[in-house]
């Protein structure tokens, strides 16, 4: 290797080639990236971006499924406690990659936050605390529930992912 | 001829999402957490980590990119930053634990794919690994970043593991020679040399 090449640009030939992306099956398949590790990071950034108090999932229907401890929850009717507020959230389908949410908050106003994917949309809870969400495309989810009346150290309250 | 001008670096197309998200597009963060974490991952447990250490450490960094965002100079540098937050983050836990920092621990490399796992592996792969965990730690920690890096930045790696920049080349040659002359010596391997 001559002196006046810079080493770091050398370039991988092809055989080189094939033996790291041979190296980077391996490592793939013996020891992956966890799967509920992208979601953990992005869930632990919105929180503090937030400043937010994390809800805890309270309590499931009868028939759902707990897939991980905290997030990935496939439910039918679950509540979420953290901080003054109490959020109970029903979920039906209406089609086969649909779904509508019907949910009932106790504890103050707020305006409720629908987190999915790709896109985020809100509302203000009626006066009895109920809101909704019409259409809302199957996938994880999850909710963030800011408080209305300005109260000081009315924090928002975050709630853990969800998958409908 | 090689393939590393035909497209963008991981390290731009991630100093690009990062621009973006420090000019107010918030969501690009996500998107950034979706490309860097493998390496990440891969970085911290080639420094010796466990799983749950791992995480935690590529946890960390990103709180801390976070917290720190306004005090990166070019949006270039922010996968050489989250890299050597790994590294000094992995070797904290790595010395408050008792062990060499820098070094992988042997048990944890023999440990890595546990045997629940080598059971369902491919033979090729099961071969590979065996191969593979021959070589120094070095290599080991080297080759596998670069395998993730999508046309390496050296500079990243450089600093990822604290490895002189002008050593990379050379070194990554040398493991890479190594792990090819073991293999071929291995006369049931059929893969890719």
């Amino acid at each position: 290797m001559s002196a006046n090449i810079d080493p770091t640009t050398l370039p991988l030939d092809e055989s080189d080639v094939a033996l790291l992306a041979a190296l980077r099956a391996l490592h793939a398949e013996l020891d992956p990236v966890p799967a509920g590790l992208t979601d953990d990071v992005k869930f632990a950034l919105t929180v503090q971006a937030l400043h937010a108090e994390v809800a805890e999932l309270t309590r499931l229907s009868a028939d759902s499924a707990l897939v991980r401890s905290v997030d990935y929850t496939r439910a039918e009717t679950l509540t979420f406690t953290g901080g003054a507020f109490t959020t109970m959230v029903s979920i039906v389908g209406i089609g086969p990659d649909e779904v509508r949410i019907d949910g009932w908050v106790t504890g103050g106003a707020v305006r409720i936050e629908l987190r999915e994917r790709s896109r985020t949309s809100s509302v203000e809870v009626d006066e009895d605390g109920r809101f909704s969400f019409e259409q809302v495309a199957r996938g994880m989810v999850q909710f963030v529930l800011y408080p209305l009346d300005h109260s000081p150290g009315g924090k928002p309250v975050i709630t853990p992912s969800i998958d409908l | 001829m090689h393939t590393d001008t035909t497209s963008e670096s991981l390290a731009t197309r991630a100093a690009k999402a990062f621009a973006a998200y420090r000019g107010g597009d918030l969501h690009r963060m996500d998107e950034l957490v979706d490309m860097l974490s493998p390496l990440l991952w891969h970085t911290a447990r080639g420094q010796g980590l466990s799983q749950t250490g791992a995480q935690d450490v590529v946890q960390t960094a990103w709180l801390r990119l976070v917290e720190n965002a306004d005090r990166i100079n070019e949006p270039q540098a922010v996968m050489g930053w989250l890299l050597v937050t790994v590294r000094r983050e992995s070797w904290r836990v790595v010395k408050d634990s008792g062990r060499v920092a820098g070094e992988v621990p042997a048990e944890i490399v023999d440990k890595a794919p546990g045997p629940a796992a080598m059971a369902v592996v491919s033979e090729q792969n099961g071969a590979l690994w065996d191969h593979f965990r021959q070589l120094t730690p070095r290599c080991q920690a080297l080759l596998r970043v670069i395998a993730f890096s999508d046309k390496p930045d050296y500079a990243a790696i450089s600093e990822a593991l604290g490895m002189p920049l002008g050593s990379i080349g050379p070194t990554r040659g040398r493991c890479l020679a190594k792990l090819r002359e073991s293999l071929t010596a291995d006369p049931t391997w059929e893969g890719a040399l």
